[in-house]
């Protein structure tokens, strides 16, 4: 991250994957020459030393590299693990080159010969002597050890912690390193006649040489270091500047810390990175003697820092493993680079910034009058969402593209102790060559029914495909069930990443939870049901039901332990269904209507079917149910208020124990203990009832769909208007949900009370807020009764169902038209259902973590201006007394 | 070649897994190779180390089951967890809030988007999900999830059997032991061999080796035991000064709630380390979790002298600029973090925002375009809210309601959107919805007082005073210093005793 760029001036690459290492690359002169000119001296692991004298190009041209640059390639028998160079032969004041092998170190002279003619000079690099190691070596260091001047000697550290010093030709003595463990870097100040490592203890370590050299003979003293530091972690490298003799800097790359020491071990500066560094160079400005440090991040910048200040950071174009500093043809500070696969790159700080540049998105330009009539066009498209006229439009075009078939089975099988019943569905694409993709399928069966797997995803569709569900009742018996319909929502998105929904419905048999049983003389509740036209046999109706002891007039059903009876009158166009109980009427009356609708129009009767009841409401039955409903439901919401208490005591009793262990002094835990041992069997208790009291909820929740289903079918058939039926289905739905804070009964009172008010000319708004939990169940008993009548009393006296115009209501389909409905006034009905919704999004949201480096400025102060100045016009509009107005 | 020497060169180019590789091959040769076993030991750690000063948030159940709290309602400027009480801070009109109840930031570290809740019980309630998580220990959850080695499966069972280990041969061993125990905190994150290892290893180098006593106060610190590693950082701290100590015991500072002491430990810190920039970047994050935004500033730009590309510095200065309405001071530091290569879209968008306030108005479009084809999910919210406020500047109402429905659509809690949102439906006279969007933003953000503003004065212009009246008082709960409020209070309240 940064702003400028090191730009390369000379570049190139050693060989390929011949292995590289920080210790791989040195930067010195060779031969007579010394230190003024650097050759840069590059050593694989493969054995190959190279010599390279970059000739830089002058900076207006592209970086280059000719084949002259590099004076000599060699390839050595083993692989090279460091490189030295130094005056390594004795007699010679010239600069010779020291290499490193796993069991040797040998030393090399580079021989130049002017060339006479143009082809330049020829050189080579001569063998000079060999020192065989007896261990596997690791590092390697020269200088000028025990202060002599004009010579280097060498010292050798092995894998193992032993160091061996060569005077030139000769093997001197060699010493172990104390707690040593792992090899560190290793360097020779020659200052203070020091080496200075760092040890398995993450301490550095100084040992005088003369320390070295008079310890030796006597093994068994232990090697005492002059001076340590204790600096906490691993250091990858350590390097020595010195400006003038008295003032040298030891400098420590660690795995997460810069440290500068001073020669007698103490600390100067240290600087801690955020970053994880991969080498250093550093060195001191001639003039100032200003200590700068260069460091290469793993990140791929290199930072120049003078001390712990920031001075320059350049973007690499490598990952550099060595970075060293040269003067190239006069050029101080030029910047070797070697990377872990072999680029070598001579680099400079370019001073223009290299500025990014974001890429530009647009790429082709706009047409504004196109662009106009998209516009204008989405904008109707959203308009109309908005009014909600034309929802439909979309889902005509994805039948187009999609066919949507469901087969439910009509013979239920028996798996287990339960029965089941077989949906397929068939997808079949109209267009093979755009395939769909996303298709996700979703079956839903109205509780107790479960629809086992309830979807099914494929990625891609392109051909017909079949996906089947079972249904299965679970956890209730047959006589809870109120519908047998399935809805099958088909989601899936076009080729043109256009989303599209498709529903269907089905109906599933009626022998997945009906059995023939013999028929029950008498019972508690009775429906009749009055048609125009004469009986029609019953086992016409009720093929599937053919069994013995049901007769033309008769026939009798069970669900679960109860048992419906259906009886046709043989006089009169009658018929009545019966039971004890009143939960599975509402099922088999609907089944019955629906049955009878479908042979009319089979039989071709279409004009003149009606079909009335006249029975009253079973409005006494729908209140007990409610009565229940709200009884459990308070055992629910007594119990968790429970729980809830039970586990903030628990919690305090946890946190009280944990002070206790916490303190340094045992104390007694005065019962604590038993106490939390109490409060924990207390919850679980607690959690056994709510168990039950759940299922106890459940089982109330359908009974009360079932006596809601029962209620829609009979003002059905009393023939209210059409749109007064629709409202009222939708302000009390069949369908029973229970969410924390918000029941049906909640939700059916404030819809009731909007009917009402409605229905009575008041303003709707002025109702109840609808959020408010309700108490009393009289007022909602007296609020259904009176808007019972009101349905009853719109109802036309002589009103029938024409049975062409109405197929029976499915109660999932109307809650969703519901949903969409815009005749329902919008404002209460707003807030009940998005209110809830929103507080459990609200609890998705709490904790957003962003892993990104900068926050968002919500300017959320904005609209608070905004909203002032609205205000602000608005009042001197109006000039009221109260400055808050807003229309 | 030697192996041990490739293995070694490896770790040093940071390869580790080959480094293993290498390490396990010396090792199936010699299985007592102590060396190697060191190495394979550090490569391990090092794969899966993270910085975890850097990596910190604060679980549930340190913020609650916290026995170390010394004021339940601490004075005024001295505790991080009611920044709104400090004196000259910035205030919730000049600078939104986070859900933190404290000033957005500059960047996104952990803990600066965690809410704290007001109960355990509330905060045990929300669901947890992989965008909100929240762990509920950081010792555990955190930092397994961060990098841990339990998703590694490592063929032939784990490296080290912690149960089997004998610590006490180890932590007589000082060159193993500290390996070792660095392998028991980063690799195996087992807190509890780790202090085992640390007690008995610190009593071996008869208390002399700092670098224990600070390992000791790492333990002591993920372990809950605030005191005891605040001692083990002060006795390390006499023994030997190093950066690292210092901002550990700031952060002990900080989790006792106490963020005057953290200060403190840090300016000595300072003294020692001059214009150390992580001390200083500490310093600088206290006092912004203070909502002392000038000290805060003052600090970052001290940071920004001694380095220059310090992203967060940068970030913050800028953001400091915009909510002090400098808006083209604000784009001078955001520009550079753009010329330094960053490529995202929260710098895109703040770009944008600067430059629309700048009037820079042709440049604020292409910035928002930017910032939409670069958006993750998570910002896509705040863009769009973001384009709704300046389409709201414009003046295109239309522009802005089909933004802030897209910001909805994006981030359906987001509740700055539904109040904005409320606003326009208010002034297209649609008072039922308005009001509706305003109940909505209020219930998802409590922390905002503007949807309870706007609702409030809504439901006093409907003649709703009850409503009004118990609203404005939640408003002046989030913003006590909120003048339209107080005004449409006392407007209530003598409306009331007059009746």
């Amino acid at each position: 991250m940064s702003l400028f760029k090191a730009r390369e001036w000379w570049g190139t690459t050693c060989g390929q994957d011949e292995g590289f290492d920080q210790a791989s690359l040195c930067v010195s002169g060779l031969g007579s020459s010394g230190n003024e000119t650097s050759m840069v001296i590059v050593g694989s692991h493969a054995g190959t030393v190279r010599v390279f004298c970059p000739n830089l190009p002058p900076a207006s041209e592209a970086p280059g590299y000719k084949p002259s640059d590099l004076l000599i390639e060699a390839t050595l028998p083993h692989p090279i693990l460091h490189l030295q160079v130094g005056r390594f032969i004795s007699g010679s004041q010239q600069f010779h080159l020291a290499v490193l092998h796993p069991r040797s170190v040998a030393i090399y002279s580079l021989v130049i010969r002017g060339g006479n003619t143009d082809h330049g000079d020829q050189s080579a690099l001569v063998f000079v002597y060999e020192h065989q190691l007896r261990r596997s070596a690791y590092s390697l260091v020269a200088g000028p050890f025990g202060g002599v001047k004009g010579r280097d000697f060498i010292c050798v550290q092995s894998l193992d912690g032993m160091l061996s010093f060569y005077e030139q030709e000769s093997f001197v003595f060699s010493r172990q390193l104390p707690n040593f463990l792992l090899p560190g870097p290793l360097i020779f100040v020659p200052s203070t006649d020091a080496f200075v490592t760092c040890n398995s203890l993450l301490h550095i370590d100084s040992f005088r040489y003369q320390v070295l050299a008079d310890t030796r003979e006597d093994a068994n003293k232990q090697l005492t270091p002059e001076w340590s530091l204790n600096i906490g972690e691993s250091a990858l490298d350590i390097a020595c500047v010195s400006h003038s003799p008295s003032e040298v800097d030891i400098l420590v790359l660690g795995e997460h810390n810069l440290f500068c020491l001073r020669d007698h071990g103490t600390l100067k500066f240290m600087r801690r990175f955020e970053f994880h560094p991969r080498c250093f160079h550093s060195y001191r400005t001639a003039p100032e003697g200003l200590l700068m440090t260069l460091i290469a991040t793993d990140t791929g910048t290199l930072l120049v820092q003078n001390s712990t200040t920031l001075k320059w950071s350049a973007q690499l174009s490598i990952s550099p493993i060595a970075i060293a500093r040269a003067s190239l043809q006069g050029v101080d500070g030029v910047i070797v680079l070697l990377s872990e696969t072999g680029e070598l790159q001579c680099c400079y700080l370019g001073t223009e910034p290299s500025l990014f540049v974001a890429p530009s998105i647009e790429p082709k330009p706009i047409d504004y009058q196109e662009a106009e009539r998209e516009l204008n066009y989405l904008g109707s498209v959203i308009r109309a969402f908005n009014d909600n006229s034309s929802v439909l439009m979309a889902n005509t075009a994805a039948e187009r593209e999609l066919t949507v078939n469901v087969k439910p089975g009509q013979h239920p099988e028996t798996r287990g102790d339960s029965d089941v019943c077989y949906v397929a569905v068939n997808l079949a694409p109209h267009s093979a060559h755009a395939p769909l993709t996303k298709v996700q399928v979703t079956l839903v069966a109205k509780a107790p029914l479960v629809v086992d797997p309830p979807t099914h995803t494929i990625h891609s569709l392109s051909e017909a495909y079949q996906v089947a569900s079972y249904v299965v009742l679970k956890n209730a018996t047959a006589e809870f069930v109120c519908s047998l319909e399935v809805s099958i929502m088909v989601s899936y998105m076009t080729a043109s990443g256009i989303p599209r929904v498709l529903h269907s419905n089905c109906q599933l048999p009626l022998r997945l939870v009906a059995r023939p049983s013999p028929p029950g003389k008498e019972a508690e509740i009775k429906l009749t049901f009055n048609t125009n036209v004469p009986v029609v046999n019953l086992l016409e109706l009720f093929p599937e039901f053919n069994v013995s002891g049901a007769g033309a007039n008769i026939i009798g059903f069970s669900l679960g332990s109860t048992v419906v009876t259906l009886i046709a009158a043989k006089m009169s166009t009658r018929y009545r269904v019966q039971s004890d109980s009143l939960f599975p009427l509402a099922l088999l009356s609907k089944q019955l209507v629906y049955r009878l609708q479908r042979f009319s129009k089979n039989a071709d009767q279409k004009s003149s079917f009606k079909i009335t009841s006249s029975s009253p409401l079973p409005v006494e039955l729908l209140f007990s149910c409610i009565e229940s409903h709200m009884g459990s439901r308070k055992d629910v919401s007594d119990l968790r208020d429970d729980l809830g208490q039970l586990s903030v005591q628990f919690r305090a009793i946890e946190r009280r124990l944990l002070t206790k262990m916490k303190d340094k002094k045992p104390v007694p835990l005065n019962q604590l203990d038993t106490l939390l041992y109490a409060t924990q069997n207390e919850i679980i208790s607690t959690s056994h009832k709510l168990e039950k009291s759940l299922k106890a909820l459940g089982k109330s929740q359908y009974s009360l769909a079932c006596a809601v289903e029962l209620i829609h079918l009979m003002l059905l058939l009393s023939d209210p208007p059409p749109q007064d039926l629709k409202t009222f289905q939708a302000a009390m739905p069949s369908i029973v949900t229970d969410s924390d804070d918000q029941s049906w009964e909640d939700v059916t009172f404030a819809s009731l009370q909007f009917i009402l008010n409605s229905h009575q000319k008041r303003d709707p708004l002025t109702a109840a807020p609808a959020n408010e939990p309700l108490v009393d169940f009289s007022n909602l008993k007296s609020l259904i009764n009176s808007v019972l009548s009101i349905m009853t009393a719109d109802s036309h006296a002589t009103g029938t169902i024409d049975a062409e115009g109405r197929k029976p209501i499915s109660p999932i389909h109307e809650s969703e038209e519901v949903e969409e409905e815009p005749s329902v006034p919008a404002g209460s009905r707003l807030a009940e259902t998005r209110v809830p919704s929103a507080n459990l999004l609200q609890r998705n949201r709490l904790l957003p973590s962003r892993p990104t480096a900068d926050a968002v400025p919500q300017n959320t102060s904005e609209v608070e201006s905004s909203l002032a100045k609205l205000t602000v016009s608005a009042a001197s509009k109006q000039n009221s007394e109260d400055e808050v107005l807003w229309i | 070649m030697d192996l041990i020497f490739l293995a070694l060169s490896l770790y040093k180019k940071r390869q580790f897994e080959e480094c293993v590789k290498t390490c396990t091959e010396l090792l199936d040769k010699n299985p007592f190779d102590q060396a190697v076993w060191v190495l394979k030991m550090k490569a391990l750690t090092e794969q899966l180390y993270v910085d975890d000063l850097e990596a910190e948030e604060e679980g549930i159940a340190e913020a609650f089951m916290d026995n170390e709290t010394i004021a339940e309602s601490a004075r005024p400027g001295t505790s991080l967890k009611n920044p709104g009480t400090s004196q000259g801070g910035s205030t919730q009109g000049y600078r939104p809030w986070t859900q933190t109840g404290r000033p957005v930031s500059g960047v996104v570290r952990p803990g600066t988007q965690t809410a704290r809740p007001g109960t355990m019980e509330q905060a045990l309630r929300t669901p947890r999900t992989s965008k909100t998580a929240r762990p509920s220990t950081s010792q555990s959850a955190r930092t397994i999830r961060l990098g841990t080695a339990s998703m590694l499966s490592e063929p032939g069972g784990p490296f080290i059997q912690l149960s089997r280990i004998n610590l006490g041969n180890y932590a007589a061993k000082p060159s193993l032991a500290k390996p070792l125990f660095l392998y028991i905190l980063y690799h195996e994150n087992s807190i509890r061999h780790a202090l085992q290892l640390a007690v008995l290893a610190t009593q071996a180098c008869e208390f002399k080796d700092w670098w224990w006593k600070v390992q000791l106060g790492k333990c002591y610190y993920s372990l809950g035991l605030m005191r005891e590693a605040e001692q083990q950082f002060r006795s390390a701290l006499r023994q030997h000064q190093c950066i690292e100590t210092f901002l550990r015991l700031g952060r002990v500072y900080i989790r006792l709630d106490q963020p005057l002491s953290a200060l403190d430990v840090c300016r000595t810190g300072l003294e020692y380390f001059p214009k150390e920039i992580t001390l200083l970047t500490e310093i600088a994050r206290i006092f912004e979790g203070l909502n002392n935004m000038t000290m805060s500033v003052k600090y970052y730009r001290e940071i920004v002298t001694e380095d220059s590309t310090n992203v967060e510095a940068i970030a913050c200065i800028g953001m400091h600029h915009f909510y002090t309405d400098q808006p083209e001071m604000a784009l001078r530091f955001y520009r550079r973090l753009l010329q330094m290569g960053l490529y995202n879209a929260e710098l895109f968008n703040n770009l944008g925002l600067c430059c629309f306030y700048a009037q820079q108005y042709d440049m604020t479009l292409s910035c928002f375009q930017h910032a939409l084809s670069l958006a993750k999910e998570d910002d896509v919210a705040d863009i769009w809210y973001n384009i709704g406020l300046i389409a709201i500047g414009v003046g295109d109402t239309r522009l802005a309601g089909q933004c802030l429905r897209l910001a909805i659509s994006a981030d359906s809690s987001h509740a700055p959107a539904y109040n904005n949102l409320g606003v326009l439906e208010l002034r297209r006279g649609r008072v039922n919805e308005a009001r509706a969007f305003f109940q909505a933003a209020a219930s998802l953000a409590p922390y905002l007082f503007e949807p309870y503003f706007n609702h409030a004065a809504l439901s006093n212009k409907l003649g709703d005073l009850q409503a009004s009246y118990i609203v404005i008082q939640k408003s002046l709960e989030a913003y006590p210093s909120h003048i339209p409020s107080q005004e449409l209070l006392h407007a209530l309240e003598k409306h009331f005793t007059f009746i």
